[in-house]
């Protein structure tokens, strides 16, 4: 009970208190067990305030060999550049801190917002296994609770609380383009045991949602009975959680376990890889988490989709930081490529550094890099030009937004961006 | 004062904010940790002499640094000061082909080298182990050395020339770009393992060499220790020096967490060459071991063979929060003996240690499991460290072979030194009259450092 309370007080101060308090009150029709396993699930990110001494050790397991010093795709990406901008310098920042050596200044606080994605390519480089992106997590919650919050961050956690979205958009107009399709929707009393929760990308980001169509058509085209919570469904709390508003999170996360019991959801696939990582490693253990490359693979294999002969092209896989390495997802996406007529599969080849991330994770969608910085997502895709991709292919909206807009802004011959959905619905035999 | 430093580096290049000199104050070695008063992170080399020059003028001791992977709190300021980052100085500015060699700049990473000399057909065999990071000028400045340095020599012998940045601010040309020079003392080889307490390595003209057409990697599980020596003495009577040669007892393995590991060690060799010449090395070690041996040809096998070998060394070091690494070194023909001296000196004074040793060319890396923290277990393990040297020295061996003295080993340099160790001093005072160049390593000064005595 201790546990739970001091779980769910991380959090900016007002604000969180109330949010606190809500799911206080609900807390008491909640099956225990469920609560039990969310906080147990939750000890993962510890917030630095409430246990000091825990996280001091976390930062302790770094013995400074410096091998993850390559692996940052945003060390180089503003100045100042050096020791100070790569992930053994967040964890010694981090290790003072908390030693009380410390005490957090302006230049610490930027570095903690905005130069991580949590990409978790320093956590591969690593020999010793030190959780980098948990440490910054946890840096990020003591931040938020001293109110030490980027404008622009500290308005996408008040959105997410008034609107279920952090856009500040209104819910009623969530997924409006699953109703034209027609998608069984459980908010006007459809069943199924299959929910396809798309998130608050495919939800009110046109770019997103034209993948976001071409998963359900194919789910439709297998013969997959499925459901989507429409204008019900809310924010799965991963990038609350990324922005350290843990009490934000756990409240979100509430919302969803009741909305799946309520309708009798057993299974969940899920459009985006962060809403996957979510459920899948945030949530208690709940019934089955698919994301949909992982889902369709399958369906592919069996006959239920099957693809007709098209153009060839040279088609680069990136993988997305929270499918790959954060939940080991690498081999369906590649399979589904490789099952497309035509497309031959390009390896960008980067096992951690500059391209292996998109740059738009881990809160950074609503952390703006310093004006004239470089660009990893452009890092990306000229690689994979260079490796002649004709076309880069991403199962993940974040990856599809950011990189989309890489290449607009970007200069010389770059490669189109695709969401691996589309392609595949565009190539379905019919 | 750091005013006139940002108007030679910029404004954002000179850090001063406590958190960024947080992120300065250690290496691996983690006895030590200073803050640096600011940190300087020049852009360009040009602007080098003009740093060096206004910390001279100013009295501010100065630490070069490349990646800081020193394991020996070698860039540890322990005078606060000024460190200067040499990590965006990291520019190939020429690979000559025809002449086989690069021009670099000393903050070029090893793993760029090797990317960029791919293309020409060429390589460096004296990458360290922590070449995907580490910097060809902290390699040069610490006189380190690869795994390959059996065949091909350690850093010292890859150096052609160098351009160093004197205190005061005066930079000297040193060695030449021909094969072999005559032309007065060999000052070039007086800063390479200097440490960067003699001036700033500014430029490095490194020897390369042609790509080997074949490599092939035997693996072999040992029923006796002597077995590695034994073969290596054939092997190279024969003419078939192996370019890596690792040998690992199966205490250190177990300790690592290979619990079932069923011989007396593990040897990792490596030939390369003509494709001819590497099956017949290959063959011929296959032949002179007894217990089970596997040959690995193919690159990717390779590349995995090692990979599994180099996690080794991370089981060793994440044993406890803050592991201290060893480089001592004994005569080649010892290593057996010397490793099984070693687990039962550490045994003795209390300390879990594992040991792997470049068997090739007599150095025994030694992990030794330690809590910065824990005083009591901490004061065992600078016993054990002490005894250790004590005992190598013995076996006719060095302090060191690859890391230099640094912080770590400062206090016990003298024991190998000896009236050396007082040349050394009166060169540093020559060179670095103000003691501003890395003050406080390598035993220039005396009793430096809390391990003293
Ligand atoms: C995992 C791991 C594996 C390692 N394997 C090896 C190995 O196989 N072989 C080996 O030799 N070492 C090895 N080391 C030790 C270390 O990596 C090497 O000493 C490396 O060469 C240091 O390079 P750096 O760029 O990190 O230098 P730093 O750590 O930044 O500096 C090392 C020393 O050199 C001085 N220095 C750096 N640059 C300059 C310069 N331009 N001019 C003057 N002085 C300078 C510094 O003042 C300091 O005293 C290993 C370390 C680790 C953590
Ligand atoms: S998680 Fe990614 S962005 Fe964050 S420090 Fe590690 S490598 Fe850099
Ligand atoms: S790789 Fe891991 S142990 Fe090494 S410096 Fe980075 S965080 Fe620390």
């Amino acid at each position: 009970m201790r546990a739970k309370k001091a779980a769910l007080r991380g959090g900016t101060g007002r604000s969180s208190q109330k949010q606190g308090e809500k799911v206080g009150k609900k807390n008491s029709m909640r099956r225990k067990v469920t609560r039990t396993g969310m906080l147990e699930k939750l000890k993962k990110s510890v917030p630095v305030s409430e246990n000091r001494e825990g996280e001091r050790a976390r930062t302790r397991q770094c013995v400074r060999c410096g091998l993850c010093l390559a692996a940052c795709p945003l060390s180089g990406a503003w100045p100042p550049a050096g020791e100070v901008a790569t992930p053994r310098g967040k964890v010694a920042m981090l290790q003072g801190f908390l030693a009380g050596e410390l005490v957090p200044d302006t230049f610490f606080a930027a570095e903690f917002w905005q130069r991580c994605t949590l990409c978790r390519a320093c956590e591969t480089a690593c020999p010793v296994g030190v959780p980098v992106a948990e440490l910054v997590v946890g840096a990020r919650r003591w931040l938020l609770e001293q109110g030490k919050v980027p404008a622009t961050a500290a308005g996408a956690l008040r959105s997410l609380r008034l609107y279920g979205n952090p856009w500040r958009r209104p819910p009623a107009e969530r997924h409006a383009w699953a109703a034209l399709l027609g998608l069984k929707d459980y908010a006007r009393g459809a069943r199924a045991e299959t929910l396809l929760y798309l998130g608050c990308l495919a939800a009110y980001d046109p770019r997103a949602q034209r993948a976001a169509r071409a998963l359900a058509q194919l789910l439709l085209a297998a013969g997959v009975d499925f459901a989507v919570l429409g204008a019900a469904e809310v924010c799965c709390g991963r990038e609350a959680y990324s922005l350290g508003e843990e009490g934000l999170f756990v409240w979100l996360a509430e919302k969803n376990l009741e909305l799946w019991r309520r309708h009798g959801v057993r299974r969940v696939v899920t459009f985006s890889p962060h809403c996957y990582d979510a459920f899948k490693n945030l949530y208690p253990p709940w019934g089955e988490v698919w994301h949909y490359s992982d889902f369709l693979a399958p369906l592919v294999e069996n006959g239920r989709l099957r693809f007709a002969p098209g153009p060839s092209r040279r088609v680069a896989y990136h993988d997305p930081c929270h499918l790959g390495r954060h939940n080991g997802v690498y081999e369906a996406p590649r399979a589904l490529l490789r099952q497309l007529p035509g497309v031959t599969l390009v390896e960008v080849g980067a096992e951690y550094g500059p391209g292996v991330c998109c740059e738009a994770g881990g809160g950074r969608m609503w952390l703006p890099a310093p004006a004239g910085s470089r660009s990893p997502a452009h890092d990306l895709l000229r690689r994979a030009a260079a490796l002649g991709a004709e076309v880069v292919a991403v199962a993940c909206p974040f990856c599809l937004v950011s990189l989309d807009g890489a290449v607009q802004t970007g200069q010389g011959d770059l490669p189109a961006v695709t969401e691996l959905a589309e392609l595949l619905w565009g190539a379905l035999a019919r | 004062m750091l005013e006139e430093f940002a108007r030679v580096v910029g404004a954002e290049n000179v850090l001063v904010a406590p958190s960024q000199r947080t992120c300065y104050a250690a290496d691996f070695y983690p006895g030590e940790r200073h803050l640096p008063a600011a940190v300087v992170v020049p852009r360009r080399v040009v602007e080098v002499p003009a740093v060096v020059r206004l910390a001279y003028r100013y009295g501010l001791p100065l630490v070069p640094r490349g990646s800081g992977t020193s394991v020996t709190g070698g860039v540890v300021p322990v005078r606060g000061g000024l460190i200067l980052d040499l990590s965006r100085l990291n520019h190939v500015l020429r690979v000559d082909a025809p002449n086989l060699y690069a021009v670099l700049e000393p903050g070029v990473v090893w793993a760029d080298l090797n990317r960029a000399l791919a293309g020409h057909g060429l390589f460096t065999p004296a990458t360290p182990g922590s070449g995907r990071v580490s910097t060809v000028g902290g390699s040069v400045a610490c006189g380190g050395s690869g795994m390959r340095s059996l065949k091909y020599g350690t850093v010292r012998e890859q150096v052609l020339a160098l351009t160093v940045v004197l205190p005061g601010g005066e930079a000297i040309h040193l060695g030449s770009r021909t094969a072999k020079t005559a032309c007065g003392y060999a000052l070039k080889d007086l800063f390479i393992g200097a440490e960067g307490t003699l001036g700033v390595i500014t430029e490095v003209t490194l020897k390369l060499w042609p790509r080997p057409a074949a490599t092939v990697v035997v693996e072999a599980e040992l029923e006796a220790l002597e077995e590695a020596t034994t073969a290596l003495g054939v092997l190279r009577r024969e003419g078939m020096t192996p370019a890596a040669y690792e040998l690992v007892p199966a205490a250190t393995l177990r300790l690592a967490g290979r619990a079932d590991f069923p011989a007396a060690g593990l040897l990792m060799a490596e030939f390369d060459g003509a494709e001819a010449e590497v099956d017949r090395a290959g063959a011929r070690l296959g032949q002179l071991l007894r217990g089970p041996r596997w040959v690995w040809a193919d690159a990717a096998a390779r590349a995995d063979a090692w990979r599994r070998f180099g996690e080794i060394y991370f089981c060793l070091a994440r044993l406890k929060p803050s592991p201290v690494a060893e480089d001592v070194g004994v005569p080649v023909a010892e290593v057996p003996r010397a490793l099984r001296l070693l687990e039962e000196l550490f045994r003795s004074h209390g300390v879990e240690a594992g040991l792997m040793s470049h068997a090739g060319d007599g150095t025994i890396h030694c992990v030794l499991s330690a809590d910065r923290e824990d005083a009591a277990a901490w004061a065992q393990v600078r016993a054990a460290r002490a005894a250790l040297y004590r005992l190598v020295l013995e076996l006719g061996g060095t302090l060191t072979t690859e890391h230099g003295l640094g912080i770590s080993r400062a206090p016990f340099a003298r024991w190998q030194l000896g009236g050396a160790q007082r040349l050394m001093r009166q060169i540093k005072q020559a060179v670095d009259p103000q003691n501003l160049m890395n003050p406080g390593k390598m035993g220039l000064e005396p009793a430096a450092g809390e391990d003293a005595g």
